[in-house]
């Protein structure tokens, strides 16, 4: 078995801080050991890593954004992908322009005449979207738990408008979004929880390189 | 091959392959290796699904066969491995005589079966385990000593097969490892097979050594002997009949019978009809020609040639009925193939009863080919093709344009024959667009559309939102909650929404703080996402924009890292919120999150009111107030009954509030900004505002009214609803003749002051009295049947320190102190986060956990 | 975080540890004892890659917005895990896989899935096979943008596993109204219910974490599963052991 100095080394300093950050997260306030917890400053070594974190999170974003300004400089001199790539440099400018000059209504016009307006479009377009979905659910997989679907988007849509005469349909809207909605939703979140336990644990134990295979 | 580190101790390698698994006959071969197969993780199949010995070939490397040419001298009568009747030649070149260069291309002969001394020289790996028409008993003794190939050996030998007399036994019979083959038309197949038997390519000559056809083994050295030879070779089908005799022989049987030569050119003018001058002189230019591979088939017309009628066989040659399937015996090679008359004998499965995948694949491909052509997009910008693989080089390109002429001229042949015949189909040429598509699109446009117009005024059906939240409602009591804060407490605003949500929530994002601004608390916005952080800044500079000049609104900085940022938030508040955004200090004396006095999460997702509430909530005493968009009411309740939080829903939910607090100041008559309802007030000893009430008439009793608001045009008008609902606990004494005074006094009773920014007229007025005579008690309590008819206006002036009787709140929340725990029972009211994953039960088997079916493989 | 919420969180801890490295090793040993339910989609994953190559289409594999570094790393890794086996069934093909995320910090998971994926295939990963479509968080302009790429690039096929909300509903919708073969999963709720309306094969819950189980040959694999299914069952028990301890303590 052939083992690699490098990969050994980050197999260890995962496995490591995990630990160290799990016990520091878990190990408070539960007897005497979170006393000898804190005496080795494992607490406070803990939210140190989570500040590094946070911080590396921020600077994974700024990385990306330098990457992406790279990849498009190049592709400005490609023919046929110069022109989207020049718009998107473009705009980078303008936008960082706008945070570090003195500002009055420009930040907020960027944001309301593109990101709002764009995302307020492309949210109404959801709607077609899903309408189409359902249709789609029901010619695809005629099924019985397809025809449920339909049948409990069309209850909960109808049961949610504010119309009167639509009290009893709104009853059983509301009976559904507080049992069935309930219960499926804890019980799906809870077996991703339990997956996310076991992949936690993987990478805790060392297997975390191998999730792959 | 993943080559990283991986311990012993969880290290996943297969268990070595042993001799004991069933691979001894890699030993035989050559000597098998040991090792476990070199796995590849890409969707390789397990071991436990295929079966080695069934599919596993010999080694290139064995000896099993000597050389390439005196296996065809060794083939025994099993279709599937031609055999000839007559001992082998020692020759290791020895070839079949019908591909000898001087003799004349041999007659068929009738079958004989294959000797049992043929099969003595047979190669190990072909080998099977039926053995030929005579002396069984030798082939099992042969059988027993030569090492065969476990597919040919099988794991199932036919030992009735073996038993067999050589009359009984099919003379067709497959080979071991296929004969548990699924029979799709098999049976007729090999019957069909069988009759090969009658029609072997047999060699009435033993082979001359100087015929040496070694040249067929040396592939890489074309040369001009090879052309000539095989020239010769063609140039007999003159007077032979040899592949061509075949061909007939096998398309209809005659009556006669015989053997000897047959006359190619005889045979095909026999039934065929004569063949075209042009056509038998191409033949023979053909056969005669030197250079064989520069043949022009374009010079023949194979079509006049084979002719409408099947080619019978030539006279000599017969083959026994019972050997021919009744669906060939009027084949020929012009009509349908023997391969889709064997298709069709099969029952074809509907297309309703195809699997899913099948049904896919099919839909594709009838798309596919009826995809109108010259529709062919451009690849995207975005994405780059990879290059496409080269041809091989070295092909001349010559051959392989003649070929492709050649096949050109036979399709054009045949389309054009049948183009006559075939009526083109007549194109429709639907509509550009998609009728009900646009159908819907317009009734969808004119519903959404007309309610916006007055003359359309009926289809305004919808309810409009209530003035006022409905008592007891969760609306009403986040409305409570925000409205207990005081002056200078720290309100946390978190925005986890999207720009595009903050249209629906905005509005009570807004009115919350604003509510917040009217109580002197400080809002302090936070978002971990930049751009939410961004808009959200934007709509409440557009609102409040005296508070946020003055810095009476922190926007805290942005808080990377998703949830390690709220935890960041969580354990260090003091460095999360020290600086705004801007970068200016904050000022702001946080030292724990539990110095917040309330903590307002605006989120258009269930995540985001999970993420914030389960790292703030544990922390803190202070109670939480959830905004949240109506798609993620139902998730949102979840965590809202588990904490206990007060939630907003949805648009309807902002305006109600916004009515409710008095922002809007419209012809519905709501209540102005700034008066609010609730009597929480601190007491100030200073009076800060004066005012001049106006005279008002006496208050007279109504009756509760249960309409909503009244048009605000009609001051005196009882705003009873609003009246009544309010949960305000005080009452007062009203006088007949108020007095009007210039100045307010102090009084030590505790007064309440109200400093409103906006100072508009209310349409709409409450049932207070203006009356600076009038002294509120905070223990009165506040009836309905009592509202005054004609309520006297209520003008927010500055100057003027309202005096309201401190409100008791039917459900105020309790604040523990910080480093209170929680008493175990009230957690026990929480609802158990577990539920059983009913998902999958409903798709799939209901079996044993991990005992259904097989691992689904790749590839 | 309060004390009881601490001791059940270190108790699923444990439990989790002690079963994660038992009971593969286990099924390691002895690999005929686990045989894994069947997965619609993850048997569907290999079939449309095999589908893709041959008709000379593309393979876009999404991410979503699961990153490195925040709550979502796991499911990023999970993500990435599935990537790389829909890539490496499509690796062979003349059109270029292409692995999209919309955060930055899961850029280096879909990098390094292409390039394992090529690896094993023994081929250079090519260039620009991984994006990153800085689009934020709950974009609708990252769904965009994949729309544009099942208009523009001849209706690939699509596996969208990783983090996605309701703007779900414009990805499937373009591949479905154009015949497109889509796969959909996410650990949000309102994604999933959409996804679940457009996905050829619906994948859920858990199941998104399942992927190097029935897309690998690897028994450790396998065990994790079924691992989790333990773990499945002992939560059942515990929620039915309060419930009936609730029951009997409300009526007696």
């Amino acid at each position: 078995m052939r083992l690699r100095l490098g990969a050994v080394l980050v197999t260890a300093l995962t496995i490591g801080i995990a630990l160290i950050t799990l016990v520091g997260l878990l190990g408070t306030n539960i007897g005497p050991i979170s006393a000898q917890i804190e005496r080795f400053g494992i607490t406070d070594f803990a939210r140190l890593l989570l500040q590094f974190a946070a911080v590396t999170a921020a600077v994974a974003v700024l990385v990306g954004v330098v990457n992406l300004l790279g990849v498009h400089l190049r592709r400005t001199r490609r023919r046929g992908q110069a022109i989207y790539s020049a718009v998107l440099i473009l705009s980078f400018v303008i936008v960082l322009g706008f945070g570090i000059l003195p500002r009055d209504n420009e930040a907020r016009a960027a944001v309301d005449g593109v990101q709002i307006a764009l995302e307020t479009a492309f949210s109404g377009l959801v709607l077609f979207s899903l309408v189409y979905g359902a249709v789609t659910i029901a010619n695809r997989r005629p099924s019985w738990a397809s025809l449920l679907f339909v049948a409990t988007v069309v209850t909960v849509l109808v049961g949610a408008l504010p119309v009167r005469g639509l009290g009893p349909i709104a009853t059983v809207a509301d009976w559904l979004n507080r049992v069935p909605v309930d219960a499926g939703g804890r019980a799906i979140l809870l077996g991703i929880a339990l997956a996310t336990v076991i992949a936690g644990v993987r990478v805790l134990i060392g297997q975390g390189r191998a999730t792959r295979e | 091959m993943n080559d990283e580190f991986d311990p012993n101790w969880l290290d996943d390698s297969d268990q070595p392959f042993s001799a004991d698994d069933g691979m001894d006959w890699l030993d035989s071969i050559g000597g098998g290796d040991e090792q476990t197969p070199d796995s590849q993780d890409i969707g390789k199949p397990s071991t436990g699904e295929f079966d080695f010995e069934t599919f596993a070939f010999g080694d290139v490397d064995s000896d099993a066969v000597e050389d390439s040419s005196a296996w065809l001298a060794d083939l025994s009568d099993n279709p599937f491995d031609v055999k000839p009747t007559e001992a082998p030649s020692e020759d290791p070149g020895a070839i079949p005589d019908w591909l000898q260069t001087d003799s004349e291309i041999p007659a068929y002969t009738p079958s004989e079966p294959a000797s049992a001394a043929a099969s003595e020289d047979l190669p190990d790996w072909l080998h099977t385990g039926e053995q030929p028409a005579a002396d069984v008993s030798d082939l099992e003794t042969e059988a027993g000593d030569v090492p065969l190939a476990p597919w040919l050996r099988g794991a199932d030998i036919d030992e009735e097969a073996l038993d067999k007399p050589a009359g009984e036994r099919d003379s067709g019979v497959l080979p071991s490892w296929l004969q548990g083959a699924d029979d799709f038309g098999a049976e007729d197949a090999n019957t069909f097979q069988a009759s090969f038997d009658d029609v072997q390519f047999e060699v009435e000559e033993p082979i001359e050594e100087s015929d040496d056809l070694s040249w067929m083994t040396d592939a890489d050295e074309p040369s001009g002997a090879q052309s000539d030879e095989l020239a010769a070779l063609l140039s007999q089908g003159e007077s032979d009949a040899g592949v061509d005799d075949l061909l007939a022989g096998l398309l209809q049987p005659t009556d006669t019978q015989g053997e000897g030569d047959v006359d190619l050119l005889s045979l095909l003018s026999s039934d065929a009809g004569e063949p075209s001058t042009a056509s038998q002189g191409g033949l023979q230019h053909f056969a005669e020609d030197d250079e064989f591979l520069s043949f022009d088939s374009a010079r023949l017309n194979f079509d006049e040639l084979l002719g409408p009628n099947p080619i019978s066989r030539p006279a000599e040659i017969e083959l026994p009925e019972s050997n021919i399937p009744d669906f060939l015996s009027d084949v020929s090679v012009s009509e349908v193939s023997a391969a889709a008359l064997m298709r069709q004998q099969q029952e074809d499965r509907p297309i309703e009863e195809l699997p899913e995948e099948l049904r896919a694949l099919l839909d594709e491909g009838v798309s596919a080919v009826t995809a109108a052509p010259g529709t062919a997009v451009p690849p995207p910008v975005l994405i780059s093709e990879a290059p496409a693989a080269k041809p091989p080089p070295g092909r001349r390109a010559d051959k392989g344009t003649r070929g492709i002429e050649l096949m050109r001229s036979i399709t054009a042949a045949a389309g054009a024959a049948q183009g006559a015949a075939v009526k083109p189909a007549r194109v429709r040429r639907g509509l550009r667009y998609n009728l009900p598509r646009l159908i819907v699109a317009a009734v969808v446009a004119v519903a959404v559309i007309l309610p916006f117009l007055d003359a359309f005024e009926s289809l305004r059906f919808v309810q409009l939102p209530p003035v006022l939240f409905g008592e007891k409602s969760p609306a009403e009591t986040a409305y409570a909650v925000v409205d207990d804060l005081a002056e200078g407490d720290v309100m946390l605003v978190a925005v986890d929404a999207s720009p595009g949500s903050l249209s629906e929530i905005g509005g009570a994002m807004t009115a919350v703080i604003a509510h917040a601004r009217a109580r002197q608390a400080t809002p302090v916005i936070v978002s971990t996402d930049p751009v939410a952080l961004v808009a959200a800044q934007r709509m409440i500079e557009g609102e409040l924009p005296e508070d946020t000049h003055n810095k009476q609104i922190i926007f805290g900085r942005y808080l990377p890292g998703d949830s390690l940022g709220v935890r960041d938030l969580a354990e260090n508040p003091r460095d999360a919120l020290a600086f705004d955004h801007d970068g200016r200090p904050s000022d702001l004396q946080i030292d724990s999150v539990a110095d917040l006095d309330l903590i307002v999460i605006v989120s258009d997702r269930a995540d985001g009111i999970r993420q914030w509430s389960e790292q703030l909530q544990p922390l803190v005493s202070s109670p939480l107030v959830f905004v949240v968009s109506a798609s993620a009411e139902p998730l949102a309740r979840l965590y809202a009954d588990s904490y206990g939080a007060p939630y907003i829903v949805g648009l309807r939910d902002s305006i109600t509030y916004r009515s409710q607090l008095g922002a809007y100041s419209g012809p519905d008559g709501l209540i102005g900004f700034g008066i609010t309802p609730s009597a929480t007030f601190t007491a100030t000893p200073t009076p800060t505002n004066t005012f001049t009430p106006t005279p008002t008439n006496t208050p007279t009793a109504t009756d509760t009214p249960t309409s909503t608001l009244a048009p605000a045009a009609a001051q005196a008008t009882a705003n009873a609803l609003a009246t009544a609902r309010v949960t305000a606990t005080f009452t007062f004494t009203a006088t007949n003749t108020p007095t009007a005074t210039s100045t307010a006094t102090a009084t030590n009773t505790p007064t309440h002051t109200l400093t409103p920014t906006n100072t508009a007229t209310p349409s709409a007025t409450p049932t207070v009295t203006p009356s600076p005579t009038l002294t509120f008690t905070p223990s009165a309590t506040f009836t309905a049947t009592s509202t005054p008819t004609n309520a006297p206006t209520l003008a927010p002036r500055p100057g003027r320190r309202r005096r309201c009787p401190r409100r008791r709140h039917a459900r105020r929340p309790r604040r523990r102190p910080p480093n209170q725990t929680r008493p175990l029972r009230r957690r026990s009211r929480r609802p158990w986060p577990l539920a059983m994953n009913w998902s999958r039960l409903s798709s799939h088997r209901r079996a044993s956990t991990c005992a259904l079916a097989p691992a689904r493989i790749s590839r | 975080m309060d004390t009881t919420t601490q001791v059940l969180s270190i108790l699923v801890l444990l439990i989790g540890l002690i079963v994660t490295a038992i009971v593969p090793q286990f099924v390691r040993r002895r690999r005929d004892s686990a045989v894994l339910r069947r997965q619609a989609a993850y048997a569907a994953i290999p079939a449309m890659a095999t589908t893709a190559v041959e008709a000379g289409q593309s393979m876009i594999v999404g991410m979503g917005d699961a990153g490195v570094g925040g709550e979502s790393t796991l499911l990023a890794i999970a993500a990435e895990a599935v990537a790389y086996h829909t890539v490496a069934a499509a690796a062979y093909g003349d059109r270029m896989p292409v692995v999209t995320t919309s955060s930055g910090t899961g850029l280096p998971l879909a990098i390094e899935a292409v390039r394992a994926a090529f690896r094993e295939h023994n081929l250079p990963a090519p260039s620009g096979s991984a994006r990153w479509i800085p689009a934020g968080s709950r974009s609708l302009a990252y769904a965009a943008a994949m729309t544009a790429y099942v208009a523009a690039d001849r209706s690939p096929t699509q596996v969208m596993v990783g983090r996605f909300g309701p703007e779900i509903a414009l990805i499937g919708e373009a591949s479905v109204r154009r015949g497109a073969p889509f796969i959909g999963a996410t650990d949000r709720l309102d994604g999933q219910a959409v996804a679940y309306a457009f996905s050829k094969a619906p994948l859920i819950g858990e199941e998104l974490f399942q992927a190097s189980a029935y897309l690998s040959d690897r028994a450790v694999r396998r065990g994790e599963a079924v691992a989790m299914d333990i773990l499945r069952w002992l939560l059942i028990a515990a929620v039915i052991a309060v419930a009936a301890a609730r029951i009997v303590g409300a009526g007696g």
